[in-house]
């Protein structure tokens, strides 16, 4: 086995320098590192774009109100606290429908700074409807900022016109969680708990996904695209003269391992310093804006460690059988139908793993998570995330690990036996039944 | 022995691409490997290098088996091969690496070789004008011959004791014919073993002491090449004369091979015959201009040998 793997160091640092050279890492790797280093200060523009009051121009609101419980202070008090100095007119209450639609005529025509909001009741719901000028300087996004603010504020009147106080509000808006207990002939009480995951949850188990498998995908297809300039170039052959088969596959995959690890821990140094930088100068924490809180919570280094460990064994084992699915074909024009073995495994990983994510959202844990957290085509995909939501405990992970590298393991196994026909071979493209046949 | 190749098969499904492959070096010099195209030679090459496994047989070195990670052997292989976007001295420094050759001694070996191959304005671009660096040239911008120089430093920098040539001089000019000959010749000087495979019979004969001839995959000659040729004795006259000559050579029964306007290619039985058939010519007054007797070139040998099996 040593003498299989003598030279893997040379091949490693070879390809490592090479790839950290070319061009197309270069540039791919600036072009992400700009788009990581805007992300948070123009989030932040554009939240304080959001909320940005100094050219608010609506200073009069006319209130049409069928339900009674509008109060001027009060959402006048609540317009002001969201940067809006409006006098409200409360006189609409009253209007019959010529008198609305002459103050139609007048907002739209001639008071284009003031607007004028209907409040109705039927069949159980009440319609805020706001009309504004189209002519005048009222800006869509002021409106509809304006919308929220009034939405809050008639929340607010309706509490008060009821009398409910804090407690009762409190008590009112809390959410409502079910459980169903059930007891045994023994009389031991079990309860069924709500174990499905939130949807803030569900979207970020959804992109981590979708980061594990663009990570694994770039990875295989660098290790195969490097497999196949050599077969073509015939540069294998001399490289043969000196090593193993296998010390070049493994020398390759843990030279693109490192360069997309250097990629990725070098993209989240330069997010985190801009989104450090950004927090530092707007007070706001970028980050804290697309996680949730939660989430955020969990993000401990052995979390992060566990993850990128799982992230990197998915790399091996993609960019292996990737390199295996290269040493299939001979030319380069041939390399896409070549990878077909690789794309549809990670496919099938990457499916499984939606698949167990929907699932956890809707029924919570349940035997089909487990399983693709366990099985080693979906587990580099999602147990990353399952980690840091708290989906995957300690003995998953523990079994995804071990079942993960055993994976490996037998496809170093099985590489190191048909590589070496592999790898001279020339000719049209080996299928998997051929590829089986060579390793009997 | 210091290679002994010990009866190589190797079959793909059904078709035995090399049947039962043996021969052996005792001492330095330079073995052929020669067949049509398609006999087995690159097969094996393979073999031999430790590329492909052999489905029987073994070949060792120097009493133990053969292993290219342990042996300093180079390799200059048929289809040439250098990646085509990298600079050549990174390749040839990684080249050197794999070999075991430090980076120091590297350099000096690419700047020798670079120097005797007329290479050295491509590994070592001068610098241009107004630019801090020089840019490093890749495989892609050299022509065919350049590669295949750098392709022949590749294989000379570990300064290999064991050193395969598959079809070394195919595709090159005069002038780089007869450079990569002297190369070959100080390789030869310098005690080294060689293993050439090549269709230019004149270049097997220039360099080689034994060969073996392969057909469909097996051997169907081999041994030393002298002993070869003197084993088909000295048979091909070669006669130029005054004169019409024709009526002589009829009545001696000899075998015109090849009639030409300025002489006869003639086949004999023997030494013997040919002396006689000298002695009429010169009884007969005809004025004799050329009269050789040699051994079939390796070129008859080799179409006689293959030529049936190539046809079936």
């Amino acid at each position: 086995m040593k003498n299989r793997l003598s030279g893997w160091k040379d091949v490693f640092s070879f390809t490592l320098t090479q790839t950290l050279k070319s061009k197309a890492f270069i540039a791919s790797f600036i072009i992400m590192a700009l788009l990581a280093l805007v992300a948070s200060p123009v989030m932040s523009m554009l939240s304080a774009t959001d909320g940005e009051n100094e050219n608010y121009t609506i200073t009069k609101m006319y209130v049409y109100d069928e339900t009674g419980y509008f109060d001027a202070d009060t959402v006048s008090g609540m317009l002001k606290a969201g940067g809006w100095s409006v006098a409200v007119d409360m006189g609409g209450a009253a209007m019959g429908s010529e008198a609305y639609e002459a103050l139609c005529a007048r907002v739209d025509e001639t008071e284009t700074s003031a607007v004028l909001l209907s409040v109705t009741a039927a069949l159980g719901s009440v319609e805020l409807f706001l009309e504004y000028s189209g002519n005048g300087e009222i800006e869509k996004s002021e409106i509809t900022a304006f919308e929220e603010v009034l939405y809050a504020a008639f929340e607010e009147c309706r509490y008060n016109a009821l009398g409910v106080d804090d407690p009762q509000r409190e008590l009112l808006s809390a959410q409502i969680e079910t459980s169903i207990a059930y007891a045994d002939f023994d009389g031991n009480v079990s309860t069924d708990e709500d174990t499905s995951i939130s949807g803030f949850e569900y979207g970020f188990l959804y992109a981590l996904l979708f980061v594990g498998m663009m990570i694994c995908m770039m990875a295989g297809t660098q290790v195969a695209t490097s497999v196949v300039v050599e077969k073509s170039s015939k540069v294998v052959e001399y490289l043969l003269t000196s090593i193993k088969p296998l010390a070049i596959i493994v020398g390759k995959v843990l030279a693109m391992l490192c360069v997309v690890m250097t990629e990725v821990v070098g993209l989240i140094v330069v997010f985190a310093v801009s989104n450090a930088i950004t927090g530092h100068r707007t007070g706001e924490n970028m980050l804290a804006q697309i996680v949730s809180p939660e989430i955020l919570s969990q993000l401990n280094p052995l979390n992060i460690v566990l993850g990128l460990l799982f992230i990197a064994l998915g790399m091996v084992f993609y960019a292996t059988l990737a390199g295996l699915a290269g040493a299939t074909v001979s030319r380069m024009e041939e390399m896409g139908e070549g990878l077909t073995m690789f794309t549809i495994s990670m496919l099938v990983g990457l499916y499984i793993g939606i698949g167990a994510a929907s699932s956890l959202l809707s029924a919570g844990d349940n035997p089909f998570a487990v399983f693709a957290m366990l099985f080693p085509l979906s587990s580099p995909f999602l147990v990353p995330g399952a980690i840091v939501i708290g989906k995957a405990p300690v003995w998953i992970v523990a079994v995804a690990f071990v079942l993960l590298v055993a994976l490996i393991a037998l496809l170093f196994w099985f590489v190191a036996r048909v590589y070496e026909a592999l790898i001279v071979y020339n000719g049209n493209r080996i299928g998997i039944k051929q590829l089986f046949k060579m390793k009997s | 022995m210091a290679l002994i190749v010990d009866g190589l098969v190797k079959k793909y499904g059904e078709k035995t691409v090399v049947d039962h492959l043996s021969f052996s070096m005792e001492k330095p010099g330079v073995y052929a490997l020669l067949g049509t195209n398609g006999a087995g030679k690159t097969t094996s090459i393979r073999i031999i290098l430790g590329m492909l496994a052999s489905d029987e047989g073994k070949v060792t070195w120097k009493g133990a088996p053969l292993d290219p990670v342990s042996a300093n052997i180079g390799y200059l292989a048929e289809e040439r091969g250098l990646y085509p976007k990298y600079s050549l001295l990174d390749q040839l420094l990684y080249f050197a690496k794999l070999k075991k050759v430090g980076k120091k001694e590297a350099m000096e070996r690419i700047k020798y070789w670079a120097e005797r191959l007329e290479v050295t304005e491509y590994i070592f671009p001068p610098a241009t004008k107004g630019k801090r660096k020089s840019k490093a040239n890749r495989a892609d911008q050299l022509s065919k011959g350049n590669q295949q120089k750098i392709q022949l430093m590749a294989a000379l920098i570990s300064d290999p004791e064991l050193l395969v040539l598959d079809e070394p001089l195919s595709g090159l000019d005069p002038v780089n014919t007869d450079l990569f000959k002297s190369i070959i010749r100080e390789e030869i000087g310098k005690n080294k073993f060689l293993i050439m495979s090549s269709h230019q019979m004149p270049v097997i004969e220039e360099f080689c002491s034994d060969i073996t001839i392969l057909t469909r995959g097996k051997s169907v000659l081999t041994g030393n090449l002298n002993e070869i040729k003197k084993s088909y004795g000295r048979v091909n006259l070669f006669v130029k004369c005054e004169g019409d000559i024709e009526r002589y050579i009829n009545q001696f029964g000899l075998k015109i091979e090849n009639r030409t306007p300025e002489e006869y290619h003639l086949k004999v039985q023997d030494e013997a015959q040919a002396m006689a058939f000298l002695g009429r010519l010169v009884q007969e007054q005809v004025t004799v201009i050329r009269f050789e007797l040699r051994e079939p070139s390796l070129h008859e040998i080799f179409v006689e040998k293959v030529g049936g099996a190539h046809e079936e």
